[in-house]
């Protein structure tokens, strides 16, 4: 697909995670349970997967990551920084216009006649 | 490592991703397990653990969540040629003057009993430890990865190639047509004669005609580790 948006849906969770990080730090839990209250249930996945996303995320250097003891427990807990901002910007741009083409789409009614 | 991911552990360390990242990622599931657990508990359910382990996902979603992820590949499962078939020339041949200056300073700091002689104590650490503990490095670095049992034997086959076998004989006394590097090492009034002979270079039967009995032990030392992996590797692929 022209645009550069190939890999537009192995971007969804970084989206994701990095908009909740936005926000507030959170630890992995959390933002599995947010990502599932704020989609009411509709996005379904492991919840161990969001980890990968995270890792993967701080080593491009999108996430900065610190262990908090919290209540008697010790968790590690992510917050974005400045090129993180950058790229969930650059996501958001991505998912905007692709799913306004999707809309345009679906939507119809311009017809090209071919020539 | 904690017993629910086990397999999983396994799973990402055979497909090459670097043991501190795989360190990481199972510490962080099972405090995730844990929250999981505990709301679980908490809402009433009948088999907490179980339901957790469930919405944790299944193993194959977790190790291919992270095993897509290239970044997160260790050095050994990238370039094994580089870590199994070139690092261990290097190793030896930086290991060798390096053991000597060591020895040297721990007898200068303490002077300990045990150094006896500096000459003696390097030809019999370069004999029996040094060149041991490269291949047990070695050996060690295969297991922790799950790598394929060539590399530990390619690294150990150039260690036994290579590997030098100290002496402290006068050039004069080497039988004809042995090759040798000598180290001539004065420090303090002390020399260290140390002519260490890799088997390649030599009339290695001849060698062996010498000094059967060391050499011998000598490579049996450096066989060891590889012998346990191998023991080891048997046993896994029995219980697979």
């Amino acid at each position: 697909m022209a645009g550069g948006n190939s890999n537009f849906l192995s971007g969804v969770p970084e989206l994701m995670v990095l908009r909740l990080l936005q926000d507030r730090e959170m630890y992995g839990y959390e933002i599995v349970q947010a990502i599932q209250a704020q989609s009411r249930g509709t996005l379904c996945f492991g919840e161990g997967v969001v980890y990968p996303v995270l890792h993967g995320l701080e080593k491009d250097g999108a996430l900065k990551s610190r262990r908090r003891e919290v209540s008697g427990r010790s968790r590690v807990y992510y917050s974005l920084n400045s090129r993180g901002v950058r790229r969930l910007s650059d996501l958001t741009d991505t998912w905007t216009s692709t799913t306004q083409a999707i809309q345009n789409v679906l939507k119809g009614g311009l017809h090209v006649h071919p020539v | 490592m904690s017993t629910p991911f086990k397999a999983l552990e396994d799973r990402l360390l055979r497909g090459g991703i670097a043991p501190r990242h795989v360190k990481r990622y199972l510490r962080e599931l099972g405090e995730h397990l844990t929250d999981i657990t505990e709301a679980q508990a908490a809402a009433g359910h009948d088999a907490p653990t179980a339901a957790a382990r469930a919405a944790l996902g299944p193993d194959e979603e977790l190790a291919d969540a992270m095993l897509k992820r290239r970044g997160f590949r260790s050095l050994c499962a990238r370039f094994p040629w580089l870590v199994f078939g070139v690092v261990p020339v290097l190793a030896l041949s930086l290991a060798m003057p390096w053991h000597i200056l060591v020895l040297v300073v721990l007898k200068t700091l303490s002077a300990p009993a045990l150094f006896h002689t500096l000459e003696g104590m390097v030809l019999f650490t370069g004999n029996f430890i040094l060149v041991p503990a490269i291949v047990l490095l070695f050996v060690f670095i295969a297991w922790r990865q799950r790598l394929s049992l060539a590399w530990p034997i390619l690294s150990t086959a150039i260690i036994l190639i290579l590997s030098p076998h100290w002496d402290n004989q006068p050039v004069a006394d080497f039988p004809p047509g042995f090759s040798a590097l000598h180290l001539l090492y004065s420090y303090s009034g002390e020399t260290i004669r140390g002519g260490f002979t890799p088997l390649f270079l030599g009339a290695w039967w001849q060698l062996i005609a010498a000094q059967g009995a060391k050499l011998a032990a000598q490579y049996l030392l450096i066989l060891l580790p590889l012998a346990w992996l191998v023991r080891r590797h048997g046993k896994t692929v029995a219980i697979a």
